[in-house]
């Protein structure tokens, strides 16, 4: 991988009006909910209906940022046939995927630490605020699984238009649509199927599963009722670490895989 | 030299035994004393069980104990006993009373026992400033802080309660008063079962599984108490089950996994409570009967959910109340909608649990607000109060914090002013 390209690849995405738009409204959303749970709730560290305010905010607004930004990022290097023009130089499919991968990582995670750091710093005026380090795991882990997702619905994509439909279809079944369905199979099957469902799907989908991994990072599973009890269990052991490093493994390696095949095949036609 | 030897061992024993005849004296010493005597211990440890069948005051010092591989002082069929800063490290149980009367237990620690005080048809008990810890481990392997049976008029106040199964127990008891107990890491905080007139108050009950557990009871009253931190799975901090004439009020109900659960309960009001930051504040089957008023719900993930017939909501505060008040009267103009459909399907089927508080749920509760304006719906509250915000700016420098985001924020500028 070349640093140049890396850097290339920052440069175009940050000076992009989308991504600034982006950044100025995702900041000002997570500030103003991190304020509103220090100012108005009393100290806690239970799940509560600002931390969940909190969750949702990255559950929500990143994938959607990252699956639409990452998505036409990739299309339309494929759409202006720049894609076409870098594989006359001696550039590896592999290399051209983690380039654009570490530079969207970069990126996002820059707008990240830009939204922390301003509540750091508002914060600092205020007592202090509470941001639990697994939080800004989970958004580190978030961004890794998100981009990889993106980079593989633009190489499917035929066009930027097209890269944002699939991405904007993409986002609304991760975030609401998965959710529906399993509730609306709920209605219809015994509890006990629906707890194995839920628990089967929990790892199917990347939101959810990022969800999850919250509850179990900051040891709240709790709150997702005694039918979870056994799983959340399970991965607080050391066999269910293996296996919930290699999901989120397979999560973020599985897309960026793929996006190099595609990307190779379609090269070839 | 035989005989010196037979002389030496008899007289070896003849000094054991009074040594055990000394540190059984406590017994002779009670058995000798009049009845109404007043008996000061020393500074020391004496041997149970200590057995008290008559009217007697003993009153320990700092550090006089009473150790036992049983029970330590068990008072039968007496009146007017009253046992006084003693302290406690018996296996079993520290101290039963059986048909006593007019007696009080004070200032008394007891440590590591199975069971701290159980009593069985007492009348006119006392017990203040009592300390029990419980032995580690699971509560199934332990007994009660405090087990009270068949009895009646008893007070408990200002008792410090840990580590053992329920920290009160109280059963088929009548006239029950608790007050300024603190109790914590146990099954049940308080337990009362087929009992009669109670009132707990301003006891400070967490990290239980339960705190507050009252099944089969009529007329409660539970005012003042702090309720807090019983967050664990299945856990809840009020759980009335098949109970009448309750008044649950002036209590702060936080951080429960479910702050109140009622089953079965008629004729009772729960009002001016604070329900702060739990994630069901009332769940209630069979308790249409119930009136919640002028209660506040602060934070809560899920303010009530119940089945189809409900519990009166009137005048209470939430926080997620978006009405407006433009004729200033200080009540909501429009109704308030405590009932979610995804509560609901909650209380059906639990698995749905899993879903609480999650994106597509917000939107759905969402959705539901805009629906339930228009439709009638049980958990209605028609005369909301408009929730008083407590949100207060306090300048105070955190400078660790302050630096960090400085720097932090240094890196993205400099950073971003190399990219564009």
């Amino acid at each position: 991988m070349d640093k140049q390209m890396i850097r290339l690849e920052c440069k175009q995405l940050v000076r992009s009006k989308w991504v600034q738009i982006v950044t100025v409204l995702f900041v000002v959303i997570f500030i103003s909910i991190l304020m509103i749970q220090h100012l108005a709730m009393p100290d806690v560290t239970g799940f509560t209906r600002q931390s969940a305010s909190l969750l949702n905010i990255l559950l929500f607004l990143l994938p959607l940022f990252m699956l639409t930004i990452g998505s036409m990022n990739i299309a339309s290097d494929v759409e202006t046939g720049w894609f076409g023009l870098l594989k006359t130089y001696p550039l590896k499919v592999r290399h051209y995927t983690m380039t654009k991968y570490i530079a969207l990582c970069s990126v996002f995670s820059g707008i990240v630490i830009l939204a922390i750091s301003m509540a750091l710093l508002i914060g600092g005026f205020l007592g202090g605020i509470r941001l639990p380090l697994y939080f800004v795991l989970l958004t580190v882990m978030m961004i890794m699984i998100f981009n990889a997702i993106s980079l593989l619905i633009g190489s499917l994509a035929k066009n930027r238009l097209h890269a944002l439909a699939i991405g904007l279809g993409i986002w609304s079944l991760f975030t609401l649509l998965y959710s529906y369905i399993v509730m609306a199979i709920g209605t219809v099957v015994a509890e006990h199927i629906l707890r194995k469902l839920v628990m089967v799907l929990m790892h199917l989908n990347p939101l959810e599963w990022i969800r999850f991994s919250y509850f179990l990072w900051s040891k709240q599973t709790a709150v997702l009722g005694p039918a979870f009890y056994d799983i959340s269990t399970f991965y607080q052991t050391l066999v269910g670490i293996g296996v919930y490093m290699l999901v989120t493994a397979v999560w973020i390696v599985l897309p960026l895989s793929m996006t190099s095949i595609v990307l190779k095949n379609r090269g070839q036609k | 030299m035989k005989r010196f030897l037979y002389l030496s061992c008899f007289l070896l024993f003849l000094g054991f035994g009074q040594t055990a005849f000394a540190s059984n004296d406590l017994q002779s010493l009670i058995d000798e004393s009049p009845a109404g005597a007043t008996i000061y211990l020393e500074n020391k440890s004496y041997d149970g069980p200590i057995m008290i069948t008559k009217p007697i005051t003993l009153i320990g010092k700092e550090k006089t104990s009473i150790q036992s591989e049983s029970i330590g002082v068990q008072v039968v069929e007496a009146a007017n006993v009253h046992l006084q800063s003693l302290q406690f490290d018996v296996l079993k149980t520290a101290i039963e009373l059986k048909n006593v009367k007019k007696s009080t237990i004070t200032n008394v620690a007891i440590d590591n026992s199975n069971e701290g005080i159980r009593m069985f048809n007492a009348e006119n008990i006392h017990v203040n400033g009592i300390m029990i810890k419980g032995k580690s481990g699971h509560f199934a392997t332990k007994k009660n802080g405090i087990g009270v049976y068949d009895s009646r008029d008893i007070e408990i106040t200002g008792t410090n309660i840990e580590n053992v199964q329920d920290g009160l127990y109280i059963e088929n008891t009548m006239d029950i008063f608790a007050q300024k107990n603190i109790i914590k890491s146990g099954r049940y905080g308080i337990h009362l079962m087929y009992s009669d007139d109670i009132t707990l108050t301003e006891n400070e009950i967490s990290k239980n599984v339960t705190g507050l557990m009252v099944m089969m009871v009529d007329g409660i009253t539970i005012t003042h108490n702090q309720i807090q931190k019983q967050n664990e799975l299945n856990s809840n901090g009020l759980f009335l089950y098949d109970v009448k004439n309750a008044t649950v009020a002036k209590n702060e109900l936080a951080e429960n996994t479910v702050a109140s659960i009622l089953q079965n309960v008629q004729i009772s009001k729960i009002t001016n409570n604070l329900f702060c930051i739990n994630g069901t504040a009332i769940q209630a089957t069979k308790a249409s009967e119930v009136v919640v008023t002028n209660n506040t719900f602060m934070g809560n993930i899920l303010t009530a959910r119940s089945d189809s017939t409900g519990f009166h909501l009137t005048g209470n505060s939430y926080d997620d109340y978006d009405g407006k008040d433009y004729d200033g009267d200080g009540i909501g103009d429009t109704p308030y909608t405590a009932v979610k459909s995804f509560g609901q399907w909650m209380v059906r089927k639990p698995v749905y649990q899993y879903f609480i508080e999650s994106p597509s749920v917000v939107m759905l509760n969402l959705m539901d607000q805009q629906g339930n304006n228009s439709a009638p719906v049980v958990l209605v509250d028609t005369k909301p109060k408009l929730f008083q915000s407590s949100i207060k700016l306090k300048f105070k420098l955190h400078v660790p914090q302050l630096i960090l985001g400085l720097i932090c924020l240094i890196f993205i500028v400099v950073v971003g002013r190399k990219l564009s």
